[in-house]
C-alpha cells in the first residue's frame, strides 16, 4: 500500500504490516506540510484499527515541523486510549535534528510515566 | 543606508573575511584528513554563520547562496555525502565566490552570475548523485552532531545576556510561508540557545488540523548581540504571534544574584506556577518538577523549559567566569596606527624632559624624568606589542596557492609551515604578503620538478615547501625552503652577462651571483608560464623587503633545492639604530646593519686622503662619506670613524665625525616632498628637538657604487 503525491513535486510513500504484536507502518521520502494530511489520515487509521503502533521513520528524507506535531498529537492520542505508539530510534540524522531543532527534547505533556515513552524523548534519553 | 548599518555592515563583512580563512583553512585540512568529523563542523559552522549573519545584515546574496553550500555540507555532516576531492573544490570555488559578493561594491550585485549557477549546479549534482548512488541508508544514524549550538559557543564573547523568550506563532504561520525553525535556527546564530516546543495546544489527532501551527517555545538565549537583535529574527512575524522577551541573567550586570534560581522560583516568575501553589507543593518530599506535574498545575515541557533556562544561566556564568581572562577587543586599525603616533611624540618629549632635567642638576626634576622615562618605555613596548600579529594567519592562506597551483602544473607538493605563533607588526606582515606569494610561486614553477622527474633523482614524488619564521634578536627571519631543483650558477652567470649585470670576466662569489636574481627583468626561465618566469616580480620582492628595511639571503644548492631567507625588523614603527653625527647634523644608521665602528686617522692615512677603501684586517672595504653624500660643511676632524656595515653580504663603511651611540627610537616618515630621496627611510627627532635622519643603506650603497664605477 502506498500513496504517492506528484503534483508538488513531493513525494511521499509508506507501509503498513501487521506484526504479532503491533502494526508497523514505515514512512518514506519527505513529511513535509504538502504530506501532512496524507500522514495524519494514516495515523488515524491505524490508531482507529489495532492497540499498539510502531513507526519507522529511517528511510525518510526530511521531515518538518507540521508532522513533527502530527506525530506528537498521535502520541497524545494514543496514550488517551490507553494504547501504545513507538517510534523506531533509528533516524536519519536530519529528521533527528529537525525535531531536536523544533525543541521536541521532551513531551511528557501528554502526561505518560515512561512506559509508553514519549518518541520524541528518544533523543535524549538515549 | 544609514551610518549605524554601515557599520554593521563593515563589521560582518570583517567577520566575514575571517571566516573565509577560517573555511579554506579547513577544507585544505579536511582534504588531508577527510575523516575528520571535527573539520566538516567547523566548515559547517563557518557556512552557518556566514550565511545567517549575512541574512541579518542584510547580504541576501551571500546567504541565499551560501544556505546552498551549507546544505551539502549538513549532507556530508550526516554521513550521507563522503568527502570527495570534487567536494572540496567546489567548497574551496564556493569560497571564492562568497568572497566575490562580499567584496562586491553593493550587496545586491552578482558577479559573474555564470559562475554562481555553475557552483550550484555542481554543489546540487554532488547531492543528486550521491542519493542515486545510495542504495542502503548510513549507519548508526541515531549519532548525534550539534550544530549551531557548537557554533554558537565557539564564538561568544563577553558582556553576555541571557535572555528568556517566549514565542507563540500564529496557527496560520505555514500558510503564510514562514518555517518557525528557521526563527529559531536564527536564534541559534545569535549565542548559545535551548528551545522547548510547548505542546499544550496539541490535542489529539481528530482534532488537529495538519496545515495549522499548535507549537509555541520557550528558549533560553545567552547572547551578547542585545535584546534588538533578538527583536530583529521575530520581525516578519512579530505582528501576528505572541512574542515576549525577557532577561534573566546578566552576568556583566551590576547585581548579579547569588547561587542559581530553583526551578520553582523560575516557573512563578514566569507566571506558570503560583507562589502558593508552590509553596504548598514544597511541603512535600518529592522534586519539586514531578510534585508539580502529579499535581496538574504544569505540564511536562514547562518544567523541560524551566530546567534548560537553569542549566544555561548556570553554563553561561562559568563561561563568562573562564573567558574573563582571555576577553579580547576588537579595534579599528587606524586607531592604533594613531596611539602608535602620540606615543612616537611622548617619547621624544621624554627625550626632552631628560636632557633637561640632566642640565639643570635638580635631583628632584631628575628622579620625576627617570620615573617618567620608564613610564613611556613601558606605554611603548606595550603599544608596539598590540601591533603585533601572528604569522599564522598568512601562511595558512599559502595552502591554496601551493595546492591550486601545483594541480595546475601536475606537480605533488606539500608546504608545512613552521613558527606561525612568530608575531609580527601588522604592517610588516600586510605588505609581506605579495612577496611570499612570489617566492611560493617560484618555488612552485621553478624549484620542485615534476613528479616524474624527481624519482630518477632519488626524490620523493612530492615535493616539499617548507615556510619557517623565528625571532632572530629585534628581526624575524622568514624561510621558503625547497627541495627541488636548485638555482642553476651557471645559467644565472651566462644570463648575468647577457643582461650586462656583471661583465665577462667578472670574479663573483656564488652568493653575488644568487643575488642577481633580484635585478629587475633577470630570468633563467627558458619559458613563460602564467605563473612566473616573466622576471617580474623578484625584484619587486627585493624592493619590497627593502622597504620594509629588511634583507633577502638565497642559499642554494643544484638538485637539493633552494631557501631564500627574509630578515625583517620586527616592527616598522621603531628602529634601533646607531646615532653619529656629521658637523652638528644627526643621522641614525640601522643597527641591525652596522658590524663594527673603526677610526679613521688622517695622520696615519694622509697619503690616502682620495682613496675610498679602508684595509679591515686585511681585506679592503670601501666607505661613503657621509660629509660629502649630504653636502655639509665645516672642518674635517683629524680622526673621523667610519662605521662598517653589512649589506647583502658586501662590507660598506659610513665615514662620520662621532658615533654618538645606541639609539632607540620612532621613526617619523618624512613628508611627500622628499618622495624621491631614496638614500633616507624616514626621520626622527631628538630629545633636544633636533631632526636625525635614518639612512637607507642599501640604497646609500647603490648611490655608492655607481659612484665608484664612474
Amino acid at each position: 500500500m502506498g500513496v504517492c503525491d506528484e503534483q508538488k513535486g513531493e513525494m511521499m510513500d509508506y507501509t503498513v504490516q501487521d506484526g504479532a504484536e503491533a502494526k508497523n507502518i514505515t514512512f518514506r521520502g519527505d513529511l513535509t506540510i504538502q504530506s501532512a494530511g496524507q500522514v495524519r489520515r494514516v495515523l488515524r487509521e491505524a490508531l482507529d484499527s489495532c492497540r499498539a503502533i510502531e513507526i519507522t521513520l529511517k528511510d525518510i528524507e526530511s521531515i518538518d515541523l507540521s508532522c513533527i506535531q502530527l506525530f506528537c498529537a498521535a502520541h497524545k492520542t494514543a496514550f488517551k486510549a490507553d494504547k501504545r505508539l513507538t517510534l523506531d530510534a533509528a533516524l536519519p540524522e536530519a529528521a533527528a535534528r529537525a525535531i531536536e531543532q523544533a525543541g521536541f527534547y521532551c513531551l511528557k505533556a501528554c502526561g505518560n510515566n515512561g512506559e509508553n515513552a514519549c518518541p520524541m524523548t528518544r533523543r535524549t534519553d538515549g | 543606508m544609514n551610518h549605524m548599518a554601515d557599520v554593521q555592515s563593515e563589521v560582518y563583512k570583517e567577520e566575514a573575511r575571517e571566516l573565509l580563512v577560517v573555511l579554506e583553512d579547513s577544507l585544505l585540512q579536511l582534504e588531508r584528513s577527510p575523516d575528520d568529523i571535527e573539520l566538516v563542523g567547523q566548515i559547517f559552522r563557518a557556512l552557518h554563520t556566514i550565511k545567517g549573519s549575512g541574512s541579518m545584515f542584510g547580504f541576501d546574496r551571500i546567504a541565499a547562496f551560501t544556505h546552498e553550500v551549507e546544505t551539502t555540507f549538513d549532507l556530508v555532516r550526516n554521513s550521507e555525502i563522503p568527502v570527495s576531492k570534487e567536494l572540496i573544490d567546489h567548497t574551496l570555488q564556493a569560497k571564492d565566490y562568497i568572497k566575490l559578493l562580499l567584496e562586491a561594491p553593493s550587496p545586491d550585485e552578482a558577479p559573474c552570475e555564470q559562475d554562481l549557477k555553475t557552483l550550484i549546479g555542481s554543489f546540487n549534482k554532488l547531492v543528486s548523485d550521491h542519493k542515486e548512488a545510495k542504495t542502503q541508508p548510513p549507519p548508526n544514524t541515531s549519532t548525534t552532531i550539534t550544530s549551531a549550538q557548537g557554533a554558537s559557543s565557539s564564538n561568544t564573547p563577553a558582556g553576555l545576556v541571557t535572555y528568556r523568550i517566549r514565542f507563540c506563532p500564529a496557527s496560520d504561520i505555514f500558510l503564510t510561508g514562514t518555517n518557525p525553525l528557521f526563527l529559531l535556527d536564527e536564534l541559534q546564530i545569535l549565542g548559545e540557545c535551548k528551545a522547548v516546543a510547548q505542546t499544550n495546544a496539541l490535542s489529539s489527532l481528530e482534532e488537529i488540523n495538519p496545515e495549522l501551527c499548535y507549537v509555541a517555545w520557550d528558549i533560553v538565549l545567552t547572547t551578547d548581540k542585545g535584546i534588538d537583535a533578538i527583536r530583529d529574527v521575530f520581525i516578519f512575524v512579530e505582528d501576528t504571534s505572541a512574542i515576549h522577551i525577557e532577561t534573566v541573567d546578566n552576568p556583566g550586570g551590576a547585581a548579579v544574584e547569588e547561587g542559581y534560581k530553583k526551578v520553582g522560583e523560575i516557573l512563578v516568575e514566569r507566571g506558570d506556577v503560583k507562589a502558593e501553589e508552590l509553596k504548598e507543593a514544597l511541603g512535600e518530599q518529592k522534586r519539586i518538577g514531578d510534585i508539580l506535574i502529579d499535581k496538574g498545575i504544569v505540564t511536562g515541557d514547562r518544567i523541560a523549559s524551566a530546567l534548560a533556562e537553569q542549566e544555561q544561566v548556570k553554563e553561561a556564568r562559568e563561561k563568562k567566569a573562564k573567558e574573563e581572562a582571555a576577553s579580547s577587543i576588537r579595534v579599528a586599525a587606524a586607531k592604533l596606527d594613531k596611539l602608535v603616533d602620540l606615543v612616537g611624540e611622548l617619547v621624544t618629549v621624554q627625550a626632552h624632559l631628560a636632557q633637561k632635567a640632566n642640565s639643570q642638576a635638580d635631583p628632584e626634576l631628575v628622579l620625576i624624568s627617570e620615573e617618567v622615562e620608564r613610564l613611556t618605555g613601558e606605554l611603548r613596548d606595550n603599544t608596539m606589542s598590540i601591533r603585533m600579529v601572528p604569522i599564522g594567519s598568512t601562511f595558512g592562506r599559502f595552502s591554496r596557492l601551493v595546492r591550486d597551483l601545483s594541480k595546475e602544473l601536475g606537480k605533488e607538493i606539500e608546504m608545512t609551515t613552521e613558527g606561525a605563533e612568530t608575531e609580527l607588526d601588522k604592517t610588516v606582515i600586510e605588505r609581506l604578503n605579495d612577496p611570499l606569494v612570489h617566492l611560493i610561486r617560484n618555488s612552485i614553477d621553478h624549484g620542485i620538478e615534476p613528479p616524474g622527474a624527481r624519482e630518477p633523482l632519488g626524490k620523493t614524488r612530492k615535493g616539499l615547501i617548507q615556510l619557517t619564521a623565528r625571532h632572530a634578536g629585534a628581526q624575524v627571519h622568514i624561510e621558503i625552503t625547497d627541495d627541488g631543483a636548485g638555482l642553476d650558477s651557471a645559467r644565472i652567470r651566462e644570463k648575468a652577462i647577457e643582461k650586462g649585470l656583471i661583465p665577462p670576466d667578472a670574479e663573483i662569489t656564488e652568493k653575488e651571483l644568487f643575488g642577481l636574481i633580484f635585478a629587475p627583468g633577470f630570468s633563467t626561465a627558458e619559458k613563460v608560464s602564467n605563473v612566473s618566469g616573466r622576471g617580474v616580480g623578484m625584484d619587486v620582492v627585493k624592493r619590497t623587503i627593502d622597504a620594509l628595511r629588511g634583507h633577502i639571503e638565497v642559499e642554494s644548492e643544484q638538485g637539493m633545492g633552494t631557501t631564500i631567507t627574509l630578515k625583517l625588523p620586527l616592527t616598522l614603527a621603531i628602529i634601533e639604530g646607531l646615532l653619529v653625527e656629521v658637523n652638528k647634523d644627526y643621522y641614525v644608521l640601522p643597527l641591525s646593519s652596522v658590524e663594527e665602528c673603526i677610526e679613521l686617522d688622517h695622520s696615519k692615512n694622509a697619503r690616502r686622503q682620495d682613496s675610498r677603501f679602508v684595509n679591515l684586517r686585511g681585506h679592503l672595504v670601501p666607505y661613503i662619506r657621509l660629509r660629502e653624500q649630504f653636502g655639509v660643511r665645516g672642518d674635517i676632524p683629524d680622526v673621523e670613524q667610519i662605521v662598517v656595515t653589512g649589506s647583502e653580504g658586501n662590507k660598506i663603511g659610513f665615514v662620520v665625525d662621532q658615533v654618538i651611540g645606541e639609539h632607540q627610537t620612532v621613526i617619523k616618515t618624512l613628508s611627500r616632498v622628499y618622495k624621491d630621496v631614496d638614500s633616507v627611510s624616514g626621520a626622527t627627532i631628538l630629545g633636544d628637538g633636533t631632526v636625525a635622519l635614518i639612512l637607507d643603506i642599501s640604497k646609500l650603497s647603490q648611490v655608492g657604487r655607481c659612484e665608484g664605477n664612474a
